[in-house]
């Protein structure tokens, strides 16, 4: 009786072990990941259309965020990339990217869409530059936020779009409700290119699917 | 010569054959929508709606703000203009008349502000729609799609053409979803 108890025991254990070793995700490289990340049916990124324009935005995780800064780091440590994945676990963030639709023939700059001189151009320009965070709002469970940090990418003349990287933080670094809202509408009420407000609705379920990426 | 007359016969033949085949292929796929239906029950006109509304009630209660504090200074001048010798009644009528050029400076600013928000939010809209439908219509094989109004030119349509509800449904799960399909489950 007792033999067959604790083969019994035995034998759940073994199933244990190997149902947590077989679920357990094996970590990625990043030419996988960002494979992953792009591809829209995983719904890290979002995109809507209009005025022969594209506005995409894509959610940057953590993770993500701390290959980019160690990538080039000659002095990386384990200890260096946990304190990095802890500083970026406490905010969000999201690259949005405006630029012509890529259906349309002849697209041109997007910082000239609808711009019919100068004065119109550094307007567009200076709002882009310093002032796209008051278009931007993030609705979570826990409440409205606005972006801590938008800040425009400079492309020097080579790219047709703009990339806005938006930065999301609570007001109090304990205040982390936000970041385990069921889901996250990333709201452009947009004043700029007449392409309305777009809401690019994020679930937390299909963030947490990502894979993992080997750091 | 006669080589040259079969020759040019045989073309012919060809070419009417070929044009016949073509024109058979070609069905030509069109329907319509109602556009009246599509821009009001659409959510993106609804939320920018309201949004137009708050800004109008923020501007309104400026203008009652500033209205009122003229009101209360011309109240007051009223009854105090007896007593005022002629220099502080001077000075004072020019400070209302100042006031009242300023109220009426800033409500004719806000009434083309009020105009061009609200042209630019419906445009804003417009371009949305118009984007999802010219996408829905390629996707679909659509060679036109219509858009009825009171004074439009389509007199009668049969309703089996009608995309206005398969349409209005993908642009409002593009609106509060995110990603931009044009799913032909419910279409037509």
């Amino acid at each position: 009786m007792e033999n067959s108890l604790s083969h019994y025991i035995l034998l759940l254990l073994l199933s244990v072990v190997f149902l947590a070793v077989s679920c357990t995700q094996k970590p990625v490289s990043y030419e996988e990941y960002i494979k992953w990340m792009s591809n829209p049916d995983n719904g890290m990124v979002k995109t809507h259309a209009a005025n022969g324009l594209e506005v995409k935005v894509k959610i940057l995780p953590k993770e993500y965020q701390v290959y980019q800064e160690l990538k080039n780091d000659n002095n990386s440590s384990p200890t260096k990339r946990d304190s990095l994945l802890k500083y970026y676990s406490k905010s969000l963030t999201f690259l949005m990217t405006i630029g012509p639709d890529e259906s349309k023939k002849n697209a041109g700059d997007v910082m000239m869409n609808g711009v019919s001189n100068y004065e119109e151009f550094a307007q567009k320009a200076m709002t882009m530059n310093f002032d796209m965070g008051q278009y931007i709002t993030l609705k979570t469970d826990a409440g409205d936020f606005k972006p801590v940090l938008a800040n425009m990418e400079n492309v020097y003349g080579l790219s047709k779009s703009r990339n806005i990287i938006l930065v999301f933080a609570p007001a109090e670094e304990k205040d982390t409700a936000f970041l385990h809202s069921s889901q996250f509408d990333l709201v452009y009420e947009d004043e700029l290119f007449k392409v309305g407000i777009n809401h690019f609705v994020f679930k937390t379920e299909e963030i947490e699917k990502r894979p993992i990426l080997a750091l | 010569m006669n080589k040259k007359i079969n020759l040019l016969l045989a073309l012919l033949v060809l070419s009417a054959a070929w044009i016949s085949c073509n024109s058979k292929k070609t069905d030509i796929k069109i329907a319509y929508v109602r556009s009246g239906d599509l821009i009001y029950k659409y959510k993106g006109m609804e939320e920018a709606t309201e949004k137009y509304k708050k800004q109008a009630e923020d501007w309104q209660a400026n203008l009652e703000g500033m209205k009122k504090e003229y009101e209360e200074a011309v109240a007051k001048y009223n009854q105090q203009a007896s007593k005022l010798s002629l220099v502080e009644k001077t000075q004072t009528e020019d400070r209302l008349k100042k006031m009242e050029d300023n109220l009426n400076k800033y409500y004719q600013g806000l009434q083309d502000q009020a105009k061009k928000t609200d042209e630019e939010m419906t445009q804003g809209v417009l371009n949305q729609i118009n984007t999802y439908v010219e996408k829905y219509g390629k996707d679909h094989g659509y060679m036109m799609i219509f858009g009825t109004s009171n004074t439009g030119n389509i007199l009668y349509a049969d309703s089996l053409y009608d995309l206005t509800d398969t349409i209005l449904a993908g642009l409002n799960r593009n609106y509060t979803g995110g990603a931009v399909t044009t799913d032909s489950t419910s279409a037509k």
